[in-house]
């Protein structure tokens, strides 16, 4: 028994997009803490 | 679209000429050098320089739990992984993200509880005495320099494989490198330098992941690996399954033990670290997937691998030639740079807290702990330096060595940090009967059970160790600082 295409699709696909999403994330929270001066 | 039957006309040699690879290095070493002296100005005292100031914020502290955990081995041991032990192999090495996930809560524990703290291996000296902090701090500093090590020499190969730089010229730039904006900038740099590498790489990533995926379909994939190596995409794989297990308490040990993440505890704000960690976590769970793809994608692309461990930068460069190379040369120095930084930073406070003020007395002036730490990151950089320059063994090999030792710490870590009973005696014994049935597991059956048979000897010992002889410890004590520390003028931000 394999795994099904769809499950390989949805892993790859679904990875990647948290990964665009955590860089926009990662920007956001800095502009944040810079707006608020909490970066350091 | 590439057609998946025939072979690819594999790059015999490097991808990257020398010219362009040295380039790369001098670039980002000078970057990274020139932004710890600019982030070094602000760590004027020891608490500076060892927990940037205990005051940092959401963003680069959720950054810096991303970047450390992406080491060059998410990068080159994923899809190795999922090279040799299939879609599992890629899972497995995802399940590492739930160490950080479950230190969320323990390092606002650690902070309430250690307000002035430095280290872990000080928490276990005064929750459990000598009997507990000996085995540890032989275990901590075994895995640094196991991980240093690891770390220096894939830099070494990355280099030699992409830009055809040789090993030892490649691995001596990279730890030269860390270990001068380290020096220079301490906590400050390494968390400032992750920031800036943690979206590096995860560009990189996606670019190289797009980039492949517009070449070749996940359908392709699958079903050449279904005609081909069925058993990669095998849903049982006993092999795989125990990887799975082995992997997930390797990474809780890993983060649960390491002076790495409880500097990073120490260095957070108030109230910051459960957030980061919990948040760095989600970050870096699809990392190891989607680097895992490229090496399920080499064998139905073809794409033969004389070396496993370089099985993702090859799949990239071969598919995408130059920028694809660089692509990942630049991926996976930023991966490098982020781990030996954190490395030699959390590892010199180890050495200066944990090794040499106890043996001078204790009560350092500042100025000297700041001095012995400098000396301390020059001389972890030799260290790791001069055992990597022979090249000898795989990554994986060196790695999960240190597996089974630091399995071993999960239950004195976690029963020390919540519960008075467990004492010296159960701390001790986890640690070392642990160990020594980890590391027999790992000699005599293999080394994807080694940490899940550490793990459990040591909790079975832990538990019936606390039973048998209970301890009613005190969690007050932890909270007052140990000795008059003199603390330099932070510089105004």
């Amino acid at each position: 028994m394999i795994f099904p295409v769809w499950f390989l699709q949805a892993l790859v696909f679904g990875a990647l997009a948290i990964c665009s999403l955590s860089v926009i994330a990662l920007l956001a929270m800095w502009l944040i803490d810079l707006r608020d001066r909490n970066i350091w | 679209m590439i057609s998946l039957h025939g072979w690819l006309p594999l790059a015999a040699g490097p991808i990257l000429s020398a010219t362009a690879g040295y380039l790369l290095l001098a670039v980002f070493g000078v970057l990274w050098v020139a932004l710890g002296i600019w982030w070094g100005r602000r760590a004027t005292s020891y608490d500076g320089f060892a927990v940037a100031g205990r005051n940092v914020g959401l963003a680069l502290a959720t950054a810096t739990a991303v970047a450390t955990w992406i080491t060059s081995n998410t990068t080159m041991l994923a899809p190795q992984f999922a090279l040799q032990l299939g879609l599992w192999g890629a899972l497995a090495y995802s399940t590492a993200s739930f160490g950080l996930f479950a230190f969320a809560p323990m390092s606002g524990r650690i902070r309430q509880l250690m307000p002035h703290g430095y280290t872990a291996v000080e928490f276990i000296r005064r929750r459990y005495g000598p009997a507990g902090s000996i085995p540890f701090l032989l275990i901590s500093l075994f895995y640094a320099v196991t991980w240093l090590i690891s770390m220096s020499m894939a830099g070494g190969k990355l280099l030699e494989v992409l830009a055809g730089i040789p090993y030892g010229v490649g691995m001596t730039v990279v730890v030269l490198v860390c270990v001068l904006y380290t020096l220079f900038g301490g906590m400050y740099a390494v968390i400032g330098t992750d920031f800036i590498q943690s979206i590096v790489i995860l560009v990189g990533l996606v670019i190289v992941a797009v980039a492949v995926l517009a070449q070749v379909e996940v359908a392709d994939v699958h079903q050449q690996l279904a005609s081909h190596r069925p058993m990669l995409l095998s849903v049982f794989f006993p092999a795989a399954v125990m990887a799975l297990f082995n992997n997930m308490l390797f990474g809780f040990g890993e983060i649960f033990h390491s002076n790495v993440w409880w500097s990073r505890a120490f260095a957070m704000r108030d109230g910051v670290g459960p957030k980061a960690y919990a948040l760095g976590g989600l970050l870096w769970l699809p990392v190891p997937i989607v680097a895992g793809f490229l090496g399920l994608a080499a064998p139905a692309l073809g794409i033969g691998i004389s070396q496993p461990d370089t099985v993702g930068p090859l799949v990239a460069a071969t598919l995408l030639g130059s920028t694809g190379a660089l692509l990942v040369f630049v991926v996976v120095f930023c991966s490098l740079a982020s781990s030996i930084d954190s490395l030699l930073a959390a590892t010199s406070d180890l050495v200066v807290n944990d090794m040499l003020e106890p043996l001078l007395g204790g009560g350092l002036a500042d100025g000297v702990k700041r001095r012995l730490a400098a000396a301390a990151i020059i001389a972890l950089g030799v260290l790791a330096w001069g055992v990597a320059w022979p090249n000898r063994g795989t990554l994986a090999t060196v790695l999960f060595f240190a597996g089974p030792m630091v399995g071993s710490c999960i239950w004195p870590i976690v029963g020390g940090l919540y519960y008075r009973r467990p004492g010296p005696l159960a701390a001790c014994l986890a640690m070392t009967l642990g160990t020594a049935g980890g590391l027999i597991a790992y000699f005599t059956i293999d080394w994807f059970v080694a940490s899940l048979i550490g793990a459990t000897i040591s909790g079975v010992v832990f538990g019936l160790s606390t039973w048998w002889l209970p301890d009613d410890f005190d969690f007050h004590a932890l909270r007052v600082e140990p000795r008059a520390r003199r603390s330099g003028a932070e510089e105004a931000i």
